[in-house]
């Protein structure tokens, strides 16, 4: 080849490489997997994703089956939850104990909201099996009688439960558990950049890999293609709780599984969506479910009482409400002008 | 001597090669964008979002799924599921987007598509 052809040959591959490196960019290790009743995508970035991702899906796993109120066979082994629920009481793992203690605080801080026993009224209503039904009020009110978290005590590594039929549902955290253990493992191994999203339970470990801020979009609980508004933010949790996530219809009347402690019924707060942002996956999974149910005044109340977390809701009647420590993240729809709830 | 850096020839051949960058850049292309199916978090199904096609999916539980593709985008045209959630979600075709079925355990998402949303959605 002559000299020039060479020079020819050697800019046209460098401007090839340009072009080929302009569209470069660290598009993370994922991985999709079905666990706690959902589908959770699990994204790490730079060195060591692969092994981070992997570890993620183990842990995961683990938790799964540690905290499952489901499950098919009689081989409970490391199923903490099934073996409560099996008696009256038993003996767990110091993790199990620990996160049940701190379930039941959060139990009481909502003045049951949320309650930990709810198990029985989601068997009655068929939501484990997917045969739904409508129980009777006769029914409705012998279940009120079972969910009560206060028949649960936790004693160094026992569970106890009053009453044969009082069953553990630690569904309304758990995910949001998992996520704080996975950020945890994540940052322990070096990982910097990570997405978790369990089932639209949101967890942002650290900046995206440019150094920027995440951006989480609040699903329209009437366009499942919409969003309500963004958010943007960084070691954040962002959970949201909806009539829409999981629902049936029977004579003309929708029922969805958010179900209010005190009636065993679908709660019927006034609240169409509630998002919650805080540190803790684990608080802000517990307190969508709670403040759900609460509906918007209680919620803004016991918001002004804590502080410790943030929160975006949306009420049947498409109005939008912030608190103010998101003022400034969040970027709503064309048309929905959030109202700021001050502390 | 000639001290020209390209000959006549040379630079003929650089200005090809541009050109033909510049198509490359600009010249419409199939979308390459893939609809994926997953069972339980596993892979079932990949097919082009730009070719039609009709597809029965087995779910988890019994229940089966009838996913349609067509004009660029997919949806669940039927589900033997209970709560039919997947069936009255709107057609998809971007990479944000996904249609997940709980009771069978299925999703639905595009891979490789045009991604304009934000990077994650809770709800």
């Amino acid at each position: 080849m002559r000299n020039g052809s060479v020079k020819a040959f050697a800019l046209s591959a460098m401007c090839l490489c340009l072009l080929a490196g302009c569209g470069q960019e660290d598009r993370g290790q994922t991985a999709s997997i079905y666990a706690m009743d959902t589908v959770m995508d699990l994204t790490a970035y730079g060195e060591g994703a692969g092994e981070a991702v992997d570890a993620a899906v183990a842990e995961i796993d683990r938790l799964d089956k540690l905290l499952s109120a489901q499950g098919e066979g009689r081989d409970v082994d490391g199923q903490d939850i099934r073996r409560v629920n099996a008696s009256t009481s038993a003996t767990v793992s110091q993790e199990t104990a620990a996160l049940l203690r701190e379930t039941l605080a959060l139990c009481q801080e909502t003045g049951g909201a949320l309650d930990v026993t709810i198990y029985p009224a989601m068997e009655a209503w068929g939501f484990y099996s997917g045969e739904y039904r409508v129980p009777s009020p006769e029914e409705l009110s012998q279940l009120e009688a079972l969910v009560n978290y206060q028949a649960v005590e936790v004693a160094d590594d026992s569970i106890v439960t009053h009453g044969d039929q009082v069953k553990l549902d630690l569904g309304a955290v758990g995910k949001g558990y998992a996520a704080d253990q996975v950020a945890r493992l994540w940052k322990d191994m070096g990982v910097t950049s990570g997405l978790l999203n369990l089932g639209g339970n949101v967890c942002c470990v650290g900046p995206k890999p440019d150094g920027s801020d995440w951006t989480v979009g609040i699903r329209d609980p009437e366009d499942e293609n919409g969003v309500l508004c963004q958010l943007s933010g960084r070691d954040m949790a962002v959970v949201t709780s909806g009539a829409y996530q999981r629902n049936f219809e029977r004579d003309g009347v929708r029922y969805h599984h958010i179900l209010d402690p005190r009636t065993c019924a679908p709660a019927r707060s006034g609240l169409a969506s509630v998002t919650i942002v805080a540190s803790s996956g684990f608080l802000a999974d517990g307190l969508s479910t709670a403040v759900y149910v609460m509906g918007l005044d209680s919620a803004a109340e016991f918001w002004r009482q804590r502080q410790d977390f943030d929160m975006i809701l949306y009420t049947d009647d498409h109005q939008l409400y912030l608190t103010s420590g998101l003022a400034g993240r969040v970027t709503p729809a064309e048309g929905l002008e959030p109202q700021v709830l001050d502390g | 001597m000639d001290r020209r850096l390209f000959t006549a020839r040379e630079l003929l051949c650089l200005a090809v090669l541009a050109l033909v960058l510049v198509a490359w850049a600009v010249w419409p292309k199939s979308s390459g964008a893939a609809v994926v199916v997953q069972r339980g978090g596993g892979e079932i199904g990949r097919y082009p979002l730009d070719v039609p096609a009709r597809v029965e999916v087995s779910g988890a539980n019994g229940f089966s799924l009838t996913v349609v593709v067509q004009d660029g985008a997919v949806h669940v045209e039927n589900s033997t599921c209970p709560d039919l959630i997947c069936q009255r979600h709107a057609p998809i075709s971007r990479s944000d987007q996904a249609i997940i079925c709980l009771p069978g355990q299925v999703s639905i998402s595009v891979e490789g598509g045009e991604r304009r949303g934000p990077d994650a959605y809770a709800g």
